[in-house]
């Protein structure tokens, strides 16, 4: 059965993800309109906005982290909280050409799961938007296994399990 | 544009698709990436597809997850410019594939987003991550369908670049292939930081290290990488002042920042000491160290 997410953590979620969601555009907004942005400064300085951001609620903090996709900074094997590590694919990434480690949901979870001691994935609520837009985001293969246990109020239908709950 | 057997076999079985089919919406979606691309005429190849796939979406078992009940990736162009930040397309992917890009798609659950250049090849990028399709509508298919497993890279130019300008400095102490592993995570100056720590563990194994330890650095044989501490298991790194230091630890601030975490090393050049340094950047105010324990590196932030 689909765990039940009362609606103020669904509101609080969202609202931490727009506010985030906003911050990255206006860092890069505020990279750009630097004198003489070239192209090659708009790499230097990785003025891009991230694909996808992520959202994560622990009911027994009550505290929100949000973080976004993208390699940068690029998280270290031992960054990894041991719960995400123990549950990364034993055959490699299940995405084309994307490490499980650089989903905004796998950075938001570990973020959450380090911030406090006896953290479970159980105790996570999860949701992922596409930073540009703010629709919806379902998880990725690579996440589906590694965020595994936390209850993800945005995935779509064509995710199969009883943990995820689609709005 | 011919398309093979498989391809036809794909689109007929996991979408609406039929030879017979013509994108309705072809004079919007072309408006749109022309407005998206600032560009007057789209290329030949690029209008084709838009006439021939415009709007296809392809739902299909995902190849490689038994969790996801389906993958799917779809030609709504609309629908992928609203997800995505072009100036990935149009400042950081073109110039890494040399010729200019156009969203045409997108793929693995919408992670990706497709390109198509003006050769009609095809690409997939989220974020930094840029993969080549294949170099017509069949093999790009064919990858998509198969999930996309062995694909291959696109490196970064800054990077590529960057690598062929330090190479000499390396001096055989660190194998290409080290560097190159790294190339597909990092941007240039992560990559500038690393090569430093790296440095200093290769060093350390060589058993050189004590020529740095004891300030009587070679400087022709390590021009740009300084060492200026301990060879234990905690290393301290220094950027050589060049002329784009300021912009090197600006990026590496940025870097650290996001991170959350750890970091660092500062040494900008004598001038400074570390914490003048970073109080007038207003910079972190806490001493950071590295860690290298079973091959791995470790970054911890000292309380301060």
């Amino acid at each position: 059965m689909p765990s039940h997410v009362d609606e103020q953590v669904k509101k609080i979620l969202f609202e931490a993800l727009s506010e985030a969601a906003q911050r990255e555009k206006d860092r890069v907004e505020s990279l750009s309109k630097k004198a003489n942005f070239s192209k090659k400064e708009r790499k230097i300085q990785n003025a891009y906005v991230s694909r996808t951001i992520s959202g994560v609620y622990d009911c027994v903090s009550k505290q929100v982290y949000t973080a976004t996709s993208s390699s940068r900074p690029q998280l270290m094997p031992a960054e990894i909280h041991p719960i995400l590590k123990n549950k990364l694919p034993l055959g490699g990434s299940l995405e084309a050409g994307r490490p499980p480690e650089v989903c905004a949901e796998f950075k938001a979870c570990n973020l959450a799961l380090y911030a406090r001691k006896d953290a479970r994935l159980e105790d996570l609520t999860v949701a992922t938007v596409m930073t540009t837009d703010m629709s919806h985001k379902t998880r990725c293969a690579n996440c589906l296994e590694t965020t595994d246990g936390a209850t993800v109020i945005t995935d779509n239908e064509y995710i199969s399990g009883d943990d995820n709950e689609a709005l | 544009m011919k398309l093979c057997e498989n391809t036809l076999k794909i689109l007929q079985e996991h979408s609406k698709w039929t030879t017979s089919y013509s994108n309705s919406n072809s004079v919007q979606d072309e408006k749109a990436l022309l407005i998206d691309t600032d560009k007057k005429k789209l290329p030949t190849a690029v209008a084709n597809f838009i006439k021939q796939f415009g709007g296809v979406e392809v739902h299909f078992p995902h190849p490689s997850s038994t969790r996801m009940k389906e993958d799917y990736f779809h030609f709504n162009i609309a629908k992928a410019i609203a997800h995505t930040d072009t100036h990935w397309i149009t400042c950081n992917y073109s110039d890494r594939v040399g010729e200019n890009l156009y969203v045409v798609g997108e793929a693995f659950h919408s992670s990706m987003v497709l390109c198509m250049s003006e050769t009609g090849r095809y690409y997939a990028g989220a974020d930094e991550y840029l993969v080549y399709l294949g170099a017509d509508i069949n093999a790009a298919l064919e990858s998509l369908y198969s999930g996309g497993q062995n694909l291959k890279r696109v490196p970064d130019e800054v990077m590529q670049s960057f690598l062929e300008k330090i190479s000499p400095t390396l001096q055989g102490f660190i194998s290409r292939n080290a560097v190159y592993d790294r190339l597909d995570n990092m941007d240039q100056k992560e990559i500038q930081f690393w090569l430093n720590v790296e440095l200093g563990r290769v060093l350390r194994e060589k058993n050189v290290c004590s020529l740095l330890d004891d300030n009587k650095r070679d400087k022709q044989k390590f021009p740009k990488f300084q060492l200026t501490t301990e060879y234990g298991v905690t290393y301290r790194c220094a950027i050589e002042k060049t002329q784009d230091t300021l912009s090197t630890l600006e990026s590496l601030k940025n870097y650290f920042r996001k991170s959350h975490s750890f970091a660092l090393l500062i040494h900008p050049d004598d001038k400074y000491t570390d914490k003048q340094y970073m109080s007038s950047q207003g910079w972190i105010n806490k001493t950071y160290k590295i860690r290298m324990h079973a091959g791995q590196l470790t970054f911890l932030a000292k309380n301060n």
